[in-house]
């Protein structure tokens, strides 16, 4: 099986000198495709920094991280990534609908508001009644 | 009471930590102050002196000292010599120096032409030609030269009346009024009757040069005054602009307001921060380069409608021309907007908080506007805030708006130094802009 997620000596370091936090120190990991991985640790452990990494949020201050092979400063790379934030939030000066379709367009989809599939992932996570709000 | 002292005490300790409340609170006002009072005289510095042609064609002594006293003027700084580009100094002629305020070189030119005095004058006779692009700056330099003749060579204005009155009444009765004077005053005071005699018919440099204590500029004298000293004044500049006072000020208010409006669009990254939508974004499949791009391309066209909006505004409600020079309008409206934003991006990538970048850039805008010209004539400050001036961005886009609706420039007149400076600190300031980001990782 292929490797979809490759990580060797990553490190991710906030801040300088005595205040300095290692949220990653030297992580080396491989996930191949098919495979369910689940990410464990307590408090402060730097699980989600290892994610922005992952998806280009946050800058690596040493070491490398790939996804289908292809640098994660690649930005290309997250078409093909589907995540959830904590604390996510929905721009508030956008309706249900708008929003699919703003956030689908930026992942490369065609599609406007009276796209069927609008109704059908509304419907999906019963939201249908808040399409027209903001 | 110790409640009322422990929630002042809170209110206290909360208001030290905000750093941008404690800027502006204090800072603001401390630096406006120090600007406003060396404008007006309060403060360490004096006001600068404005810059004025004099070209004296006379070749009467009268017309000498006049100059020469206009050269120690503490408001004027006369300029009578023109270097070439080839480097030759020469003296500036009348026609030179209505070139060189035609361009914008200078405000005004004062010149003491061949008529200026005679034995025969009635009047002294000044021809003054001047571009009042600042109405400040106009009427202190009319001013300053009415005030050095009345006050330097007061003297001159007797004889110059009794001058009127030959003219009026003819020769002969002159004489006869004059002979008539002389006896009454030799048979009444037992003075010298051809002393008398003498002293309202000759010309004498020492007499008329000689301080009169009393003060010869008041208002119920200025009637009288303006019929002796005759200003041939020729508005070489913006004659024709309908509304001057509006025309002058709009560039000004319109760079403060767009300043104003961009920097809060850049700094909106702080709000998408703060709602959550930034990291979102950033999940999406697009560069930061693009999120970049997307927002330099919004805040200019935003600038651009506010810039247009306030031109239609001046121009439905205060009749100033826009359309007669309209393609260079909108494009130092273009440019202004990019040197803008890219000053608002500046201060976003180096603040740490939206609270810290509204602080950082009101503290700047306020300065640069008051600085830079938006609020008053650069010329009326004091020479090393002159110089100062010249680095802010204000200054360039406020003389741009008045090339453009002023002088009515034409486009390759506009690209030195106007639209370079301003595309040149659009491209400083976005470097800078870039590298911060990278650096501080703000996005």
């Amino acid at each position: 099986m292929s490797e979809i997620i490759l990580i060797e000596n990553l490190s991710k370091y906030f801040g300088k000198g005595s205040t300095q936090v290692k949220a990653l120190d030297d992580v080396t990991l491989s996930i191949s495709e098919g495979m369910i991985y689940g990410l464990l640790g307590p408090n402060g452990a730097g699980k989600t920094t290892l994610i922005k990494v992952l998806l280009g949020i946050v800058f690596p201050t040493k070491g490398t991280a790939k996804i289908f092979n292809q640098d994660v400063s690649n930005y290309e790379v997250r078409k093909k990534i589907g995540y959830l934030p904590e604390n996510h939030k929905f721009p508030n000066y956008l309706t249900g609908e708008e929003v699919i379709v703003y956030f689908s367009k930026l992942s490369g989809f065609e599609i406007n508001k009276n796209s069927p599939k609008i109704s059908e992932v509304l419907k999906m996570v019963n939201m249908e009644k808040w399409r027209k709000t903001k | 009471m110790k409640n009322i002292f422990l929630l002042f005490k809170k209110d206290l300790i909360r208001f030290s930590n905000d750093k941008a409340a404690v800027m502006l609170t204090f800072l603001i006002p401390a630096v406006l102050i120090v600007i406003f009072g060396s404008i007006f005289g309060g403060g360490s510095g004096s006001r600068g002196k404005i810059p004025i042609i004099v070209v004296n064609d006379s070749g009467v002594e009268i017309a000498d000292f006049l100059v020469s006293e206009i050269d120690s003027s503490s408001s004027l700084r006369s300029v009578k010599t023109f270097t070439d580009e080839n480097g030759i100094v020469t003296n500036i002629s009348e026609e030179k120096a209505k070139e060189l305020v035609q361009n914008g070189s200078y405000p005004a030119a004062l010149v003491l032409p061949q008529n200026f005095f005679s034995d025969s004058s009635t009047s002294l006779n000044f021809k003054y030609y001047y571009d009042p692009r600042n109405e400040i700056e106009s009427q202190l330099i009319q001013g300053t030269i009415q005030k050095t003749v009345f006050t330097k060579i007061p003297k001159i204005l007797p004889l110059l009346m009794q001058k009127q009155a030959e003219s009026f009444l003819g020769s002969s009765e002159a004489d006869t009024f004059k002979t008539d004077i002389a006896d009454l005053l030799s048979s009444k005071f037992g003075m010298d009757k051809d002393e008398i005699i003498k002293s309202m018919t000759t010309l004498d440099m020492t007499q008329l040069t000689q301080k009169d204590e009393s003060d010869s500029s008041t208002s119920e004298n200025f009637d009288i005054m303006n019929q002796l000293i005759k200003f041939d004044s020729q508005q070489l500049v913006g004659a024709e602009v309908k509304n001057p006072g509006v025309t002058r000020m709009v560039g000004g208010w319109a760079i403060m307001f767009l300043l104003f409006t961009l920097t809060g669009t850049a700094s909106s990254i702080f709000e998408e921060k703060q709602e959550g939508t930034l990291k979102r974004m950033f999940c999406m499949p697009i560069s930061r380069s693009q999120f970049l791009f997307a927002k330099y391309l919004f805040a200019i066209v935003l600038g651009m409608i506010q810039l247009l909006v306030l031109f239609l505004f001046a121009y439905f409600l205060y009749d100033v021309d826009i359309f007669s020079n309209i393609f260079n309008l909108v494009f130092i409206a273009f440019v202004s907007a990019s040197a803008a934003i890219a000053f608002g991006m500046v201060i976003t990538a180096f603040a740490k908080s939206l609270a810290q970048a509204n602080a950082i850039s009101t503290l700047f805008i306020l300065i640069m506007s008051a600085l830079g010209g938006s609020w008053f004539p650069v010329t009326l400050f004091p020479d090393w805030m002159q110089i100062i001036a010249k680095f802010t961005l204000t200054y360039w886009s406020v003389e741009a708006f008045l090339q453009v609706l002023w002088r009515n420039t034409d486009f390759v007149s506009l690209l030195f130094p106007y639209v370079t400076i301003l595309l040149g600190i659009a491209i400083a300031a976005n470097y800078l802009a870039l590298y911060l980001f990278k650096k501080r990782q703000v996005i």
